[in-house]
């Protein structure tokens, strides 16, 4: 399996320069489902259609 | 009755609350890492009822969201590691319609949506609408435009677009080290094309400004970060062992103008800007937080912005 190095000349250039910390705690393994990149970030919106103008309380 | 939407160990938060205590104020706090029950979103032809953690919307005069989202998941489901991005992405379709209606019906300040939606590149659009100069940027998965750009400038740093990188790896998490100047070296290393990339020249500054603003009213502050190697590129890369000086700044009269056509076209209603004041004296826009931390300014200051935003929540 590839690791996050091998991906390192095609990923954006902010992971020229990274942060490693190991965990604290040894992880529970299924957390671990993806080995190279996982992420808690929250992830944007493509689109959306707000209902706000429609309606009145 | 105000509703104030943050999290539990907001010090900022807390403090207006000791203000409004102080002020006999009614209010009601909910913090974004509580459960807030979602009663109903009620959509007929003729009426939209909302309910939310018992709250009924008409008893409201003012809404200040500060910080965080209110939490429809029960507890159990955000620690569904596969799970949990669907639902989030489901819950926040439901906080965004939410937002939008009590924003239409009440004065609302503070946004969860301005904040997950803080497109930088937009930001700058904005900023170079209002005239405010701006670094040159690019954004682009070619090693060609990357070399073309760094040729053409003496610096060039880059930075994430949106997110910081915070990764779960087998052996340890990794994460952004913010704003960095890119090398030669780096360059070098990169394939004829990669992800989508943020780059800006490198401008020499003679300090930075953070600007927190509430509605129209600005609380500027100057940060000494030049003469400090690892705040040199960016304040925010924080040498915490031994902080920046952080002092109150006056505006001038043409930039604050600026800022606040910014703010208009931005459609914020608080936030936090980033600000180099250049070797040449030029102020120059870097970014804007919707939800970005003011205690710092507040204190560092004696700007009392925690009083303001009190007094300005119970006014009628």
């Amino acid at each position: 399996m590839k690791t996050l190095d091998d991906f390192k000349p095609i990923l954006p250039l902010t992971f020229q320069k990274v942060e490693r910390t190991p965990y604290d705690v040894k992880r529970n393994a299924h957390f671990i489902s993806v080995k190279a990149i996982g992420t808690t970030a929250m992830q944007p919106y493509n689109f959306y259609r707000p209902i706000s103008k429609m309606v009145s309380i | 009755m105000v509703l104030l939407v943050s999290e539990t160990n907001d010090i900022t938060t807390n403090e207006v609350v000791a203000w409004l205590n102080a002020y006999g104020a009614t209010y009601q706090r909910i913090n974004n890492d509580a459960y807030a029950r979602l009663h109903r979103v009620a959509l007929s032809n003729t009426k939209c009822n909302i309910q939310v953690a018992g709250i009924d919307p008409s008893c409201l005069k003012k809404v200040w969201h500060r910080r965080g989202s209110l939490r429809f998941l029960p507890e159990p489901l955000r620690n569904v590691t596969n799970l949990y991005p669907y639902l989030k992405k489901e819950e926040d379709s439901i906080l965004k319609s939410i937002e939008d209606i009590l924003r239409g019906q009440h004065d609302y300040v503070g946004s969860y949506h301005k904040e997950i939606e803080n497109y930088k590149i937009d930001h700058l659009i904005n900023a170079k609408e209002a005239d405010l100069r701006i670094p040159d940027t690019l954004i682009t998965t070619s090693k060609k435009e990357l070399i073309r750009f760094f040729n053409h400038h003496e610096g060039i740093i880059t930075k994430d677009i949106r997110y910081g990188i915070k990764l779960h790896l087998e052996d340890g998490k990794l994460f952004s080290s913010g704003t960095f100047v890119v090398t030669q070296e780096m360059i070098d290393t990169m394939d004829t094309d990669f992800g989508p990339t943020l780059i800006q020249e490198k401008i020499e500054k003679e300090y930075e400004i953070r600007i927190f603003f509430f509605k129209n009213r600005l609380y500027p502050m100057a940060i000494l970060s030049q003469n400090d190697t690892k705040t040199a590129v960016d304040y925010r890369n924080y040498n915490r062992e031994k902080p920046n000086r952080n002092i109150p700044v006056l505006l001038p009269g043409e930039i604050k103008e600026k800022v606040l056509q910014f703010i208009e076209l931005s459609e914020l209603s608080t936030g936090s800007i980033d600000i180099i004041v250049s070797k040449k004296g030029e102020y120059v826009f870097l970014e804007v937080n919707p939800q970005g931390q003011l205690d710092w300014v507040s204190k560092n200051c004696n700007y009392y912005i925690e009083k303001d935003i009190a007094e300005y929540l119970i006014a009628n």
